[in-house]
């Protein structure tokens, strides 16, 4: 988890910025970059639990700050200005940033003001909800969720697939689909119970039918419906725990 | 009752125009609403013209042309009384923080967006704010982008132009014209924030 400061009026740190510029409180050209990363760095080494996309945005800004360091070490090219030398690179970066940065504000800003004059006049209500969410967000994450374990699915049924195919006493063809998935969330529910909380690979593990795959993965999605299961996925790309 | 006299009555068009828009949850295309009152589009324009001008004069409703359609929805004058009617309020208000509609603008302007995209404008990260948005089904995905990673792809969708009572999203200013707009960027006074 990153770290969340909430500053009351501002949108991120660069809403923060632009207001410090905008209104002389600071100069462009004082912003060390550099700082900036290392006091970054510093809490991303503290922080034991840096995600990948915290680390990924750390590259990235070493990455800039580098660029700028490298032009400001080579000799300005004869058309280009002295100022280059003594951190001007640096400055430009963080106004190229902030100017891109303005008209999505200000379009904030009137997306605001429209808004609040469309809330003005109300229509009729009913019965529209909103898209379907779960627990791992909308169906595009669950579809990703899903084409996953069916990608480890076939990696293991490559290993040994007959064997394993055979220890899951499973599911009857005969019996209709929705007593399966009932069946099979009580499974669930059982071990629920017994382990507390339990990671997906343990549920799908053992499992190398086709059909029970998909009936526990139905299962699992009715569950987290009714409420009866919580799925986190706490690390990208890695497991999804289940809990109550 | 005396309000109504002396003014012409709605032709059977627009009263039928006016019924189906009653009853409709969602707005109403023009196209649709000729094909249920079996007649033409600009007959059906015609109507809703009709219709805006009566309730222009003399009722507690207007007709709001978003998201693709056509609406019935309560006057703006009408505002107070309505939100204190049971839980209207609390049913359609839509609160959004500054970083939800800031991150709903860069959505909106540079559609369809990658995550990494907005962040970059935005300059903080915005997997929550985003989740949010998709939440509220403001925002959807929209596919991915082809190359390295191959990350998902955001657009806005018919509710966020009904949210903001836009009919399409070539309805929204250019990025140029908000800056001269709101040349400092400067956000009214916000009612309050919730993600």
């Amino acid at each position: 988890m990153g770290l969340d400061v909430e500053l009351e009026g501002f949108s991120g740190p660069l809403d923060v910025l632009c207001h410090l510029v905008e209104s002389g409180g600071i100069s462009v050209a004082g912003i060390s970059v550099t700082q900036l990363i290392r006091v970054y760095s510093d809490f991303l080494m503290k922080n034991e639990r840096a995600t990948i996309n915290e680390m990924a945005a750390f590259f990235s800004l070493i990455a800039r700050l580098l660029l700028g360091k490298l032009k400001a070490l080579l000799p300005p090219s004869p058309g280009e200005e002295q100022s280059e030398v003594d951190g001007g690179s640096e400055a430009e970066l963080v106004e190229s940033v902030l100017e891109r940065y303005r008209p999505y504000r200000a379009a904030a800003a009137a997306l605001t003001g429209m808004m609040q004059a469309r809330g003005r006049s109300f229509t009729r209500g009913g019965s529209e909800e909103g898209p379907p969410w779960f627990d791992l967000g909308d169906l595009y994450s669950l579809s990703m969720v899903w084409w996953e374990m069916v990608r480890r699915r076939r990696e293991g049924a490559g290993t040994s697939p007959a064997v394993l195919e055979e220890d899951w006493d499973g599911i009857p063809t005969v019996t209709p689909e929705e007593e399966q998935v009932e069946k099979r969330m009580g499974e669930i529910d059982k071990l629920l119970s017994s382990k507390g909380s339990l990671q997906m690979s343990e549920v799908f593990g053992p499992i190398f039918s086709r059909q029970a795959f998909v009936v526990t993965f139905l299962a699992l999605l009715e569950m987290a419906r009714l409420g009866r299961v919580h799925l986190v996925q706490e690390v990208l790309f890695g497991d999804v725990r289940l809990s109550r | 009752m005396s309000g109504y006299r002396g003014e012409n009555p709605l032709s059977p068009i627009a009263r039928s125009v006016e019924a189906v828009l009653f009853v409709a949850v969602q707005p109403v295309g023009v196209k649709e609403l000729a094909s249920v009152t079996g007649s033409t589009e600009e007959i059906v324009a015609g109507a809703l013209e009709e219709i805006k001008e009566r309730y222009r004069n003399c009722h507690g409703l207007r007709l709001l042309n978003i998201a693709g359609g056509w609406s019935m929805a309560t006057s703006p004058e009408q505002e107070e009384v309505v939100a204190l009617f049971r839980d209207v309020a609390l049913s359609q208000r839509v609160r959004l923080s500054k970083a939800a509609l800031e991150t709903l603008a860069v959505v909106a302007y540079s559609q369809p967006a990658t995550r990494s995209e907005i962040e970059e404008i935005r300059g903080v990260r915005s997997e929550r704010v985003l989740d949010t948005l998709l939440r509220h089904g403001l925002i959807k995905v929209a596919g991915r982008r082809r190359g390295s990673g191959t990350p998902l792809l955001y657009r806005t969708t018919d509710s966020f132009l009904s949210l903001f009572g836009l009919n399409s999203i070539s309805d929204l200013p250019t990025l140029e014209e908000m800056q001269d707009i709101l040349p400092d960027g400067e956000v009214p006074d916000e009612e309050g924030r919730d993600t």
